[in-house]
């Protein structure tokens, strides 16, 4: 953003202003010619929002039709225990106490909640799988009602991943990078795509506190940021509060009219300041004020839900009455998505079983899995499940091992990179497939290993683009949300 | 060797030299004879020198390459000896020019040494690229494959042009590569110099499918890098006709198929399909004036998304504005608009729209009959509209309709062996069935004031989030019932209560109840001597912190709470003086996290004379099972009322963590605040 600044307004070299000039000049002259004005910098806040919602991809620029027009991320953050919920291991209960094969960890970094273990007690689910829907996809009881929509999900049992701890692994997953300060999948969306609604941001965020862990790991911020690109293009949370969009509500004794007012004022000094400076960050300040001003009517009418009917409620359970939980903001993503949103990041935290895993696991599913399957079935009857991709899945999987003691009735699991299992339905996605296979230990991939990168490029290929030609250029390098690797998954493409 | 051939991949490089230089020196000529004698001609002597050095450099690396470079055949051979007829054509030209300089046998030799030039030329790029590289493009356009692909002969008419375009122009006789030769059945029967390239009925096992799907950068993977590559769709065809080979001659209607064929003839399809052209900006400009939004679906295809931007206003006349563009459509979203049923014959315009949105409209079967025809229509969604049974004749007419959308309809109703029966393949789409989800069970209500002590009242108000929910409370700890008051606003508490809240809604399950205890302080307590010392580190005040009217908060270090670890409490309550008394509350804290845990009982006894005690109340209380967050618990303890002026109170502490507890067995901690007396 600054190196625009710095370009545009100081270091123009002789071959930009020459090229700027003649293009500029000719393009003016037959402007003129064809009876119509060009198109530049206007100091109308309707001008900037409709820089906004272009994206540098839309205009016909995409490369491939898209499947996807919108996401819905269920981020499950903690890192989701697959050998309770997703990935049958009869054989690790068939083992449980006996030592993990050095032949099958080989040499696998682990963190330093378990380095220090003398032993690594193998351990199975307490919780019995069994098959559902004609796919005949393998569940297990902690998720009943997912079970019921299996038929609509490609469930990817061979996730993997660099990171071994909690932030570096989600920070991996939503910008491609394990350091922070890259560009999020959703501030790459809105550069890309641009907005589908002008009184919405393109990118929301929704937050959940999950029964399972509830003093777990944190969130921050940043990991719906923005990075080098726009500050146009960051998240915005939604709160589960009085005040969902913080310092949006327009003070006592102050009405629309005059807010208005002040906002076509302030966007005009702004505008000056434009000309003068030439930060582009100003016209973004300006496009903002004029988002906000839109929000203070859009965002009170989409957190509203007591219009939805009972029905809605059922089917999303009864904590979706309760703002702030899992359950309400699925609600809130499916209104988001109707109203065009074009990526919509929930996260849902307690995810990370470290100790206590079999009771802590059992809420923390029980949170999500009603309102997950519901979001599912009430796309699909809209038919909004054609072009919006779900994804639901954490930063990593846990161990086979338990953690600490391990007793009749309690174990816990820590953080495992080789495999994970992660759910996608909708967007052109291949529905009531498992793909890839872990090995009877569930501890290494076996067949089909799907790279985060991968994942990201297959996501990114559902909305029409090609994960390798999305570039953008910051301070001389130009930066992939896939970095240098990823491959499209092809075989889970409907 | 190696060394030889080393120099002899030159030749691509080297034999455009003498082509563009001989051809300029008989430009240069030609010109010349044009302008009259009178024009000075070029230095023939230096540039015919120059065009022989390069030819001879070209046809000996030339020689070199066809020893070594994999190259065979008739074609080679004539290459060859064009070549060097070439390179002896040049010295023979020279010595014309020196001996005639300008008569007509001199131009005459020269033009049929260009014309050599030419055929040399063609024929070695023949060899690189495949004989047929020139008319391919005519060739493939024209291909005439069946109406009904499905009465495709697989090898010749499907598989063999994908080999075409992307394998042949390596393996063909001239260039066979790996000595293999892809361009008729007798090579792909041979093989190349590892044998068989398939394996029928098991394309992991045959070499050519494994090669195609190597990954992009490994060396054997084919095509090699820099080559037009396979697509997706064509490797999973190949795939598939491997696995299911039944020779070379079957038609494709007699093989199993699988998604991947149907995948494969779409695209073969849309490759053959009539061009047509992208609506230009002023197209996509008129339609957005019209009250559209159009998306260009990608850079490479002329196809549009048109959804209306405004459905609220949106007219029905500008529908029309969509005829212009309209082979270009592939998707339209007309949802929730005003749509009038009479003027939807334009939809019948759209010849390859494939998604058709016209959910929450006033559409009814009769303005769709336009749709009927439409070949390429695969999703129409019609939620919310008042389509009935009538549309069937027009879903007839519907070829590759895959999925229909009926939430809401009248054709909801219909069952799935029905749809199944007359419209085979087809997904049809209802509501969800909400009784699958039972009648769940609500969350508790929200009990909320502003303190829990008071001493006069108590402003009490019930909250909860359910939009039609209805709360029934108690205020003597009882679980409400039917008769019990239903909350309709806030609510004073005047005397030390237990507020029990119980949430119903019509359809679902009444929530658990909820409780709290607001505590009024009746007759001040005097002193506490504690019989069971406190923790050095949570002793606060003593006793007398319990007396202070002050609540600790959830955070037991806050100075407010009497610790004890690993031991239950007793302690004595004076009064100062004889009073009537009927209840006592005490409070403690709940934090597993920090091994606190609450009572498992508390027994109240009194006294008048501080000697002779009698039990006012003794309870016990479940221990918790899992880890919660931290709260304070209040226990109300009454019994009939009578005159006391000593209060016995001790509270069984649970002493050790219990077994589901991170560290169970380990010392546990009691805090305990407040005692009120009523």
């Amino acid at each position: 953003m600054h190196k625009e600044f710095g370009t545009r307004a100081y270091q123009m070299n002789r071959r930009a202003f020459l090229a700027k000039s003649a293009l500029g000049l000719g393009t003016a002259a037959l402007g003129g010619l064809l009876g119509c004005t060009p198109s530049g910098p206007t100091d109308d806040p309707a001008a900037a929002m409709a820089q906004r919602l272009s994206g540098v991809l839309s205009e016909g620029k995409l490369h491939f039709a898209p499947k996807a027009r919108r996401v819905i991320y269920l981020f499950q953050s903690g890192g989701p225990s697959q050998l309770e919920l997703f990935d049958h291991k009869p054989l690790l209960n068939q083992l449980r106490g006996q030592d993990l094969p050095e032949a099958i960890r080989r040499g696998q970094r682990l963190t330093g909640m378990t380095s220090g273990q003398d032993a690594f007690p193998l351990v199975g689910s307490l919780y019995p799988f069994r098959r559902h829907g004609e796919s005949g996809a393998e569940l297990s009881d902690l998720l009943p009602h997912t079970a019921r929509v299996v038929d609509d999900l490609c469930i990817i049992r061979s996730m993997h991943t660099e990171a071994i701890n909690h932030d570096p692994a989600i920070t991996f997953f939503q910008t491609g990078s394990q350091q922070s300060g890259r560009p999020s999948i959703g501030s790459w969306l809105s550069y890309g795509l641009g907005s589908m609604n002008e009184n919405l941001p393109t990118f929301t965020v929704l937050l959940s506190r999950g029964t399972g862990r509830k003093f777990g790991q944190p969130l921050y911020s940043r990991l719906w940021g923005n990075g080098f690109l726009h500050s146009l293009h960051q998240g915005v949370q939604f709160r589960a509060a009085k005040d969902p969009v913080l310092f949006l509500r327009d003070p006592e004794g102050m009405d629309r009219a005059g807010r208005r007012r002040m906002i076509d004022l302030v966007a005009e000094l702004n505008h000056r300041h434009e000309q003068e400076f030439g930060d582009p960050e100003i016209s973004g300040r300006i496009a903002q004020y004029e988002m906000a001003y839109r929000m203070q009517t859009s965002v009170p009418e989409i957190m509203d839900t007591s219009g939805e009917p009972d029905y809605v409620y059922k089917m999303y359970g009864p904590e979706s009455m309760q703002a702030g939980t899992f359950a309400a903001n699925a609600l809130l993503a499916r209104r988001l998505a109707e109203r065009g949103v074009r990526f919509i990041q929930l996260y849902h935290m307690g995810w990370d079983q470290h100790d206590n895993l079999p009771s802590a696991i059992k809420n923390q599913a029980r949170d999500v899995d009603q309102a997950s399957a519901a979001l599912v079935m009430d796309l699909k009857q809209r038919g909004m499940l054609e072009d919006t991709l779900v994804i639901w899945g954490g930063e990593f999987g846990r161990t086979n091992y338990s953690q600490g003691v391990l007793t009749n009735t309690n174990y816990g699991r820590d953080h495992h990179p080789r495999c994970f299992t992660i759910w996608m339905a909708g967007g052109g996605i291949k529905p009531g497939i498992t793909y890839g296979k872990t090995d009877e230990y569930g501890y290494n991939i076996l067949e089909n290993p799907v790279h985060v990168h991968d994942f990201q490029a297959t996501l990114l290929h559902q909305l029409g683009i090609d994960h390798e030609k999305f570039t953008y250029k910051y301070q001389g390098r130009r930066f992939r949300l896939t970095d240098v690797s990823g491959e499209v998954i092809h075989d889970i493409l409907s | 060797m190696d060394a030889l051939l080393y120099f002899g991949r030159f030749h691509p490089l080297l034999l455009h030299l003498p082509i563009g230089i001989l051809l300029y020196v008989y430009l240069h000529w030609g010109y010349a004879q044009l302008l009259g004698r009178k024009q000075r001609p070029p230095n023939f002597n230096f540039a015919l020198g120059v065009g022989l050095a390069t030819s001879l450099a070209t046809t000996i690396t030339g020689l070199l390459l066809a020893n070594g470079g994999g190259y065979e055949g008739e074609l080679l051979e004539r290459h060859k000896y064009a070549g060097i007829a070439v390179t002896l054509g040049v010295p023979l030209v020279w010595w014309a020019y020196r001996r005639w300089k300008n008569r007509g046998a001199f131009g005459l030799l020269f033009t049929a040494l260009i014309g050599l030039v030419a055929v040399t030329g063609h024929l070695g790029g023949s060899l690189t690229h495949g004989e047929d590289f020139l008319t391919r493009p005519l060739r493939i356009r024209g291909q005439t494959l069946p109406k009904n692909l499905q009465e495709a002969h697989v090898f010749e008419q499907l598989v063999l042009p994908i080999v075409e375009r992307k394998c042949v122009s390596c393996h063909n006789p001239q260039k066979a590569k790996g000595e293999l030769l892809l361009h008729d059945l007798n090579g792909w029967r041979r093989g190349g110099e590892n044998g068989q390239i398939l394996v029928a009925g098991m394309a992991e096992e045959s070499p050519l499918i494994q090669r195609i799907f190597l990954p992009k950068g490994d060396e054997q993977h084919m095509p090699p890098s820099g080559k037009l590559q396979l697509t997706v769709n064509e490797k999973n065809f190949l795939r598939w006709w491997v696995d299911s080979m039944d020779g070379y001659e079957a038609r494709l209607e007699s093989l199993a198929q699988t998604p991947a064929v149907a995948a494969y003839l779409d695209e073969l399809r849309a490759s053959n399909a009539p061009q047509i052209d992208a609506p230009s900006p002023r197209e996509i400009q008129r339609l957005r004036q019209g009250g559209f939004l159009v998306e260009k679906l990608s850079a490479n295809a002329p196809w549009i998304a048109v959804a209306v931007a405004e459905p609220d206003s949106f007219s029905t006349d500008a529908l029309s504005v969509l005829r212009r563009v309209g082979p270009a459509i592939r998707e339209l979203n007309l949802a929730k608009t005003g749509l009038e049923k009479e003027r939807l014959h334009v939809l019948g315009k759209l010849p390859h729209l494939q998604r058709l949105d016209l959910s929450h409209t006033a559409v009814s079967a009769a303005s769709l009959t336009g749709l009927a025809g439409l070949e390429n229509l695969a999703v129409l969604n019609l939620v919310g509209t008042r389509v009935d049974t009538s549309i069937f004749t027009t879903l007839r007419q519907l070829p590759r309709l895959e999925k229909l959308y009926v939430w809401r309809t009248p054709l909801e109703q219909i069952k799935g062996a029905f749809w199944e029966q007359h419209f085979p393949g087809l997904e049809v789409i209802g509501g969800v069935d909400v009784a699958q989800f039972g009648r769940p069970k609500l969350v508790a209500p929200l009990i909320v004031a502003e303190a829990e002590l008071f001493v006069d009242s108590l402003l009490i108000e019930l909250e909860t989030k359910a939009p039609r929910g209805e709360i029934r409370y108690t205020l003597d700890g009882s679980t409400p019932g039917e008769d019990s008051p239903v909350y309709t606003g806030p609510f004073h508490l005047r005397a030390t209560s237990e507020v029990r809240a119980v949430l119903a809604m019509d359809g679902w399950e009444d929530s658990d109840p909820v409780s709290k205890v607001f505590m009024k302080s009746g007759v001040p307590v005097a002193r506490i001597d504690l019989a069971t010392a406190p923790n050095e580190k949570y002793r606060a005040e003593g006793g007398a912190t319990l007396a202070d009217l002050e609540k600790g908060s959830t955070d037991f270090s806050d100075g407010k709470w009497l610790g004890f670890e690993g031991k239950d409490l007793r302690l004595t309550a004076d009064l100062g003086a004889v009073h009537e008394i009927s209840g006592v509350t005490i409070g403690a804290l709940n934090a597993p996290g920090a091994y606190i845990h609450l009572p498992l009982s508390i027994s109240v006894a009194s006294s008048v004379d501080g000697d002779t005690f009698t039990p006012l109340q003794r309870r016990q209380y479940p221990a918790a099972t899992e880890l919660t967050e931290p709260g304070v618990r209040n226990y109300l303890l009454s019994g009939t009322p009578r005159a006391a002026r000593f209060l016995r109170i001790e509270v069984e502490s649970q002493r050790v963590n219990p077994p589901w507890h991170p560290a169970p067995g380990a010392n546990c901690w009691l805090f305990v605040d407040e005692v009120l007396v009523e």
